[in-house]
């Protein structure tokens, strides 16, 4: 197994304003992520797929130890990270890479693309002098940024949304990682590219034998490319299992709503559709028992008062809810 | 006819350069009626929308052509009268309603004054039918002295939908209207723009870049690219058979989430810096359809079976 994770919880102290300073000792937290478990193999794409305020980005951060966890493990190649300090892990970073959303941002301007690919061959001291540049240039020439040598030289102004992102990929493959996590490395790249840009990731984990973690709200662009998928509400995985099967045998009442509101392009429209009411409530206050209850349509008695564990249901496929059982 | 576009020209005058955001753009809406506009960055959906309000933002302007919505000519407007219009007969919802709101105004009260500033009515009438239109979006009466900061996003562009239908307008110009939101409060939201249309014979121009959800919902669908019309059709018609090259690669291009082992396949490049477009058609440096024409002059658009199509293939 390359990534185990196992209840792991990542809280936030909530500010205080004076008054509930005096008035109140009592803390009080946000519940980004409260208590998940899973394992990433090898190779694998492990989708993590939520609404905003789901603790999806959150998870992300946690894994790589870009943020300190509040409780839980998280073993990377048989070795727990979840403690180690910041000298120690460092020479692990190589293996572990981060792709962002947005690739305006995650470019230094005043650096060119040659230089910022080349970074982490020098940081990690895996490469220095013509090697690395070599390196560079053949990175370029993969993921579609040709003539290589002149995408080297320019500065990211100069280059499209698309492009940068293939920047930003080529940066996070050049040390051939064993895991990148991908947080919605799609959503702000336009349509029409988008396909190209999930075939290239794709391609350069079949080279390099990279998993991902990949963090998106949209379903169907986990469909595309997972292997598995885990669905997220309020800091919680509610359901996760073989892409086919979720798809196919949808279980949780929420991951069926998710399903039924993605658009599809075909006209006429408005299918039959799980309806849900209202908004995902706030992440310190969470509802007591299955966290979903207030918003499902099926909840009974017993979903306020216990909370579901997640259950296999028929193999390799768990969801928490209790009619499911 | 409830609005007639004809010809319709736009240019951002930078200095850079001239930047022809919409060039030539024709169509029609009827009331009752959804129209999709649909493009990717940079293809002047969004400036067409302003264009409509007359509000296209400084270095800006419309250059030439004629909006007409019931008859009377918009880009001739003084812009008192172009006040009386908007809101009364033609209103907008944007993608970020925090740009919309006061932050320092209840919401109740914010509706009540765009009532009063357009209608004959006392303090109470307005509050009275602003308290209708809170419900009739889905928010409850208690909620009229919230401040937008104490709303979720999802809320805050209920409020937008409810101001924009307070003067009751013919028209609603919504321009990526749940793209800062979860899917299943976009459909929340998809539903109160049909229940508007379906109840209130609203007409709708729905501006987005998603191409399934404008499927899903329009009636018809303009697709834009780099400024043009390219085609414009029965949202039908267009999923079936799409006419001009570019709206059928970007059908290829969008996942549907109900197909097993689905291949997508990207447009090579990307779309052209209107500073300094390609000569001929815009789209034919991506077309895997171009002949030697297309690099040298501009397609005229024409009317085959009923819809428009800009495209040498049908020149």
């Amino acid at each position: 197994m390359l990534l185990e994770v196992t209840d792991l919880k990542k809280y936030f102290p909530v500010a205080k304003t004076f008054i509930e300073r005096i008035l109140t000792k009592e803390e009080r937290y946000v519940r980004a992520v409260d208590g998940i478990s899973f394992s990433i193999e090898e190779g694998e794409v492990f989708s993590l797929v939520g609404e905003s305020g789901s603790g999806k980005t959150t998870t992300g951060k946690l894994v790589l130890r870009l943020i300190e966890p509040t409780s839980g493990r998280i073993v990377f190649q048989g070795t727990d990270i979840t403690s180690m300090s910041k000298k120690e892990i460092r020479p692990m970073r190589r293996h572990m890479q981060i792709i962002y959303q947005d690739p305006y941002a995650s470019l230094n301007p005043r650096m060119r693309v040659g230089e910022a690919i080349m970074d982490p061959l020098l940081i990690h001291r895996i490469a220095q002098g013509r090697e690395a540049r070599e390196m560079v240039l053949e990175m370029l020439e993969k993921v579609g940024l040709t003539p290589p040598e002149t995408f080297f030289n320019s500065y990211p102004a100069y280059l499209s949304g698309g492009q940068r992102q293939r920047v930003a990929i080529a940066r996070a493959m050049i040390t051939r990682p064993k895991l990148v996590v991908a947080d919605e490395p799609v959503s702000m790249i336009d349509v029409s590219l988008r396909a190209s840009i999930l075939d290239l990731m794709m391609d350069l984990r079949r080279e390099f034998g990279s998993a991902y973690l990949f963090i998106t709200h949209d379903l169907a662009v986990a469909k595309y490319i997972s292997d598995r998928i885990a669905i997220m509400y309020l800091g919680k995985i509610v359901e996760v299992g073989r892409t086919r099967d979720l798809f196919r045998n949808p279980l949780h009442p929420y991951t069926k709503a998710l399903l039924s509101a993605i658009p599809v392009p075909t006209p006429g429209r408005r299918r039959e559709r799980i309806k849900l009411k209202g908004e995902i409530p706030s992440a310190i206050d969470i509802p007591t028992g299955c966290r979903f209850h207030t918003r499902c349509p099926l909840a009974f008695d017993l979903c306020s008062r216990e909370e579901p564990e997640l259950m296999e249901v028929e193999p390799g496929h768990f969801v928490a809810c209790h009619l499911h059982k | 006819m409830l609005l007639e576009v004809d010809d319709l020209h736009v240019h951002y005058f930078t200095k850079r350069g001239v930047v022809r955001a919409v060039e030539g753009v024709s169509f029609n809406l009827d009331e009752a009626e959804i129209l999709g506009i649909v493009g990717e960055s940079g293809s002047g959906k969004s400036t067409l929308g302003l264009a409509i309000m007359n509000l296209v933002p400084s270095p800006g302007r419309i250059v030439s052509g004629s909006i007409r919505l019931n008859g009377k000519e918009i880009t001739r407007m003084s812009e008192k009268e172009l006040r009386r219009i908007r809101g009364k007969e033609v209103a907008m919802v944007f993608q970020d309603p925090m740009t919309s709101l006061d932050p320092l105004m209840r919401i109740g009260d914010q509706i009540v004054e765009t009532i009063l500033a357009h209608e004959d009515m006392t303090k109470e009438e307005a509050k009275r039918r602003a308290m209708e239109l809170l419900e009739e979006v889905g928010i409850s009466r208690d909620r009229f002295n919230d401040y937008p900061h104490q709303l979720s996003g999802g809320m805050r562009q209920r409020v937008m939908i409810a101001m924009a239908v307070s003067l009751n307008p013919k028209l609603i110009i919504a321009d990526e209207p749940t793209t800062a939101l979860d899917v299943i409060v976009q459909d929340q939201i998809m539903d109160l723009f049909t229940e508007l249309r379906d109840e209130h014979g609203v007409a709708i121009i729905l501006i987005s870049h998603d191409l399934a959800l404008e499927l899903e919902v329009s009636d018809r669908i303009g697709v834009m690219y780099a400024g043009w019309l390219m085609e414009l059709s029965k949202a039908e018609d267009l999923m079936k058979r799409p006419l001009n090259p570019y709206a059928r690669e970007l059908l290829k291009a969008i996942p549907n989430v109900e197909l097993e082992d689905q291949k997508l396949i990207s447009i090579p490049g990307s779309p052209p810096d209107l500073h300094s477009p390609p000569p001929g058609c815009r789209f034919h440096p991506r077309c895997p359809d171009a002949k030697p024409v297309c690099s040298r002059e501009e397609p005229p658009t024409k009317v085959v079976d009923g819809r428009l199509v800009k495209c040498w293939l049908y020149g």
